[in-house]
């Protein structure tokens, strides 16, 4: 299987928008979850990854509003800019996945993932400042609480991301990206 | 190194309007090298049973006890509980996660300090005792196992510790009958080497063959507790509660209904054919 | 952990629950447009006892209603400190490098608090009165016009159900997968930055592992029965608006216009 059909991807992403309200909670034993490893993240940005932008687009919406729905995490007030960071982090990752092909799967993974947490992390700060002050967020601020606070975040889901992708290309679930033409 | 339960609840979501009871005050003793099965239907507490002795939940009122330490006390040491009792989920297959078999079955003995050396040979043993080849298998990604040979891997990861208790959820689900006897047989012999085996199953027949005491659990309540003899072959409660009879008990039944004298306490495959020899060679017929 | 929490809705059969979820829908939207334009004390007044008045009408304690709300009170507390010490008005009580708490900062303060606090009460009111299902259906329905710019609208609404339809399931098979683990000794957290990936992977993998699977089931089982993500003309019963459904939306309507336009 080269590639999968729509509706095997839609069906992955409608099982990431569903992970993406039951990770959180199947996280919420471990101390700090939430700022350290930001479990909504992990499964827009695979989404977006294996998937395609419009997928990942879709799910980063999705997933954080039904969180909400569900759980009530994330409470209401934050919901808009998250959903718009995240969003951000699954379109940019399809988008990458589309676009860079270095013919190695975890350089491919981490420039895609890289660049689509920088990316998701400007719009999202951008977001916030209009909602949140009115204009008054200075850069610095912002700056600082966003990216030192996530920063063992970004650690944390370059290591841990490709590990699932490899697991499940190795499980046969998803398409190797780049197949051994000798087998 | 007995278990003991006593006079246990629990109740999810307690304070909800979705509060739901599990267990009604439940109390049992498991001695050590015991064979004990636990039947009920589906819902009546058997897996919440489970998963309190194994410190998994908090009781909402009563005790587990281990060796006579409360298991759910402040200051009790977690990882002596999780080097004693190993537990084996339904489809244990899903828990695997690591890049290869090894690894895995070695994931379990991070906490025990054992040396490089130490680990591997464990790993040896956990893997060749399910019967891998280990030299073989060791390398292999677990995700590209078979659906048994990852039930296989998945249990190596658990006997790997050594425990001194067992407890399976329904091991046998899922499995063809040469996977279900070869799985009953591992339990078996690990039990005569020693181990307490705990086992949830709603199959009668394996619990026949192997159990030596039933606990019976109804809508959260424990209302029967006794010898496997004796419990499996009460046809008419078994039938009552609706409860798995095993297929030894069932035909000895149907010849008792046709006037031959088998006797009322056979349950297992052994006993039958040697009484229906000896009726035979008895020369009683009919 | 061990209990999925069924999300925020309480069932209930008060007015407001049996409205259609797309009167609803609307409604709240044109309610949170009436509350942002709004800037007289008595159109606040309105404001407040019309949600009081839709609370008394679904049957909600006003516990459950303002519950969401009232636990975000320390970001209101911030917002207020915020807007007294930084916003900019004519004679500030006293001043001191970059703030300057002011009678006016703090009056800003207030309407931001007020309004996002109607907002998150009425939306809460919204999820509690109105079934997931029901929510899609109608966010569904009323993107259709979207179609016509290649939006589509029905795949979005067969994803985002059958992921509702998933949660229970990856919920159990996440909390058995987090109990097997841990009874292998398993803590999921490292206090080095370097492990913290790896100590986390006995439980993202399996839960990733799992949900695939089902999803690679699922879709195999849609595609043997002929779908194919094209979209097939469905005679799917669509719910009929009902009197009552009109009323509450003219009336809601109205009264928004007004607020809007006079207060």
């Amino acid at each position: 299987m080269a590639t999968m059909t729509t509706v095997k991807k839609s069906i992955i992403t409608a099982v990431c928008i569903a992970l993406c309200v039951v990770l959180p909670m199947a996280f919420h034993a471990i101390p700090n979850a939430g700022s350290v490893y930001c479990p909504m993240h992990i499964p827009v940005l695979l989404c977006g990854l294996i998937c395609g932008p419009q997928y990942g687009l879709l799910c980063g919406l999705a997933g954080p509003a039904l969180s909400t729905l569900f759980t009530g995490m994330p409470p209401v007030a934050y919901l808009p800019p998250m959903m718009i960071e995240i969003a951000v982090y699954g379109t940019l990752c399809g988008l990458m996945m589309k676009v860079v092909h270095t013919k190695n799967l975890y350089a491919d993974l981490y420039v895609s993932l890289i660049i689509a947490m920088l990316g998701g992390r400007i719009v999202g700060g951008l977001a916030k400042a209009l909602i949140f002050a009115g204009g008054e967020y200075s850069m610095a601020t912002w700056a600082t609480g966003y990216f030192v606070t996530s920063l063992p975040g970004i650690i944390v889901h370059l290591v841990l991301i490709p590990s699932i992708v490899v697991a499940l290309m190795r499980a046969m679930l998803i398409p190797e990206r780049y197949p051994k033409v000798d087998s | 190194m007995p278990i003991e339960v006593n006079s246990v609840s629990y109740v999810y979501a307690k304070g909800t309007p979705f509060e739901t009871s599990a267990l009604r005050n439940v109390s049992l003793t498991v001695e050590n090298g015991e064979f004990v099965g636990i039947m009920g239907h589906t819902g009546c507490g058997k897996s919440t049973l489970i998963q309190l002795i194994d410190g998994l939940m908090r009781p909402t009122e009563g005790k587990i006890l281990l060796d006579g330490e409360d298991i759910n006390s402040k200051g009790y040491d977690r990882y002596k509980l999780r080097r004693k009792l190993g537990i084996v989920f339904q489809y244990p297959e899903y828990q695997l996660f690591e890049t290869t078999v090894e690894r895995d079955v070695a994931f379990g003995l991070k906490h025990l300090g054992l040396s490089k050396a130490e680990v591997t040979d464990r790993a040896r043993w956990a893997l060749e005792t399910v019967g891998f080849d280990f030299g073989k298998v060791r390398g292999l990604s677990p995700m590209g196992l078979s659906g048994g040979e990852k039930r296989r891997a998945a249990i190596a990861g658990v006997l790997a510790v050594k425990p001194e208790v067992l407890i399976f959820d329904e091991p046998v689900a899922g499995l063809d009958p040469l996977g279900r006897d070869a799985l009953m047989e591992l339990t078996y012999d690990l039990n005569a080497a020693g181990t307490t085996i705990i086992m949830v199953s709603h199959n009668a027949d394996a619990l026949a063959e192997y159990a030596g005491r039933i606990i019976v659990l109804e809508n959260g309540e424990l209302i029967e507790d006794g010898a496997a003899r004796q419990i499996l072959s009460d046809v008419r409660k078994l039938r009552e509660k609706q409860l798995g009879i095993s297929q030894p008990t069932l035909i000895a039944e149907m010849m008792r209904e046709r006037g031959v004298d088998i006797g009322h306490d056979v349950i297992r495959y052994n006993e039958l054919i040697s009484r229906v020899v000896l009726l035979v060679n008895g020369g009683v017929q009919k | 952990m061990s209990r999925l929490p069924t999300g925020t809705f309480i069932p209930g059969s008060s007015p407001v629950h049996r409205l259609d979820a797309r009167v609803k829908l609307l409604s709240l939207i044109a309610l949170l447009i009436a509350i942002v334009s709004v800037d007289t004390l008595i159109g606040y007044a309105v404001i407040a006892a019309i949600t009081v008045f839709v609370i008394g009408l679904s049957g909600l304690t006003l516990k459950t209603a303002v519950g969401s709300a009232y636990r975000m009170y320390l970001f209101f507390i911030l917002v207020l400190l915020m807007n007294t010490c930084f916003f900019s008005a004519e004679d500030p009580w006293f001043s001191f490098w970059l703030i300057h708490p002011s009678h006016g900062g703090m009056v800003q303060g207030l309407i931001v608090v007020f309004r996002v606090f109607m907002v998150l009460v009425l939306s809460n009111i919204l999820t509690c009165t109105t079934q997931p299902m029901e929510m899609t259906n109608a966010l569904e329905s009323l993107m259709s016009p979207l179609r016509f710019v290649k939006i589509p609208t029905d795949q979005i609404a067969i994803i985002i159900s059958v992921a509702i339809q998933f949660i229970p399931t990856l919920f159990e098979e996440a909390d058995m997968i987090r109990k097997a683990q841990t009874a292998r000794g398993a803590t999921f957290d490292s206090p080095k930055l370097s492990e913290k990936a790896a100590a986390v992977m006995p439980l993202a993998i399996p839960i990733f592992l799992g949900a695939f699977k089902r999803a690679d089931e699922l879709s195999l089982a849609m595609e043997a029965r002929g779908y194919t993500g094209v979209r097939i003309h469905t005679n799917r019963k669509k719910a009929c608006l009902r009197f009552g459904d009109y009323a509450a939306m003219v009336s809601v309507l109205a009264v928004c216009i007004l607020l809007t336009a006079f207060l």
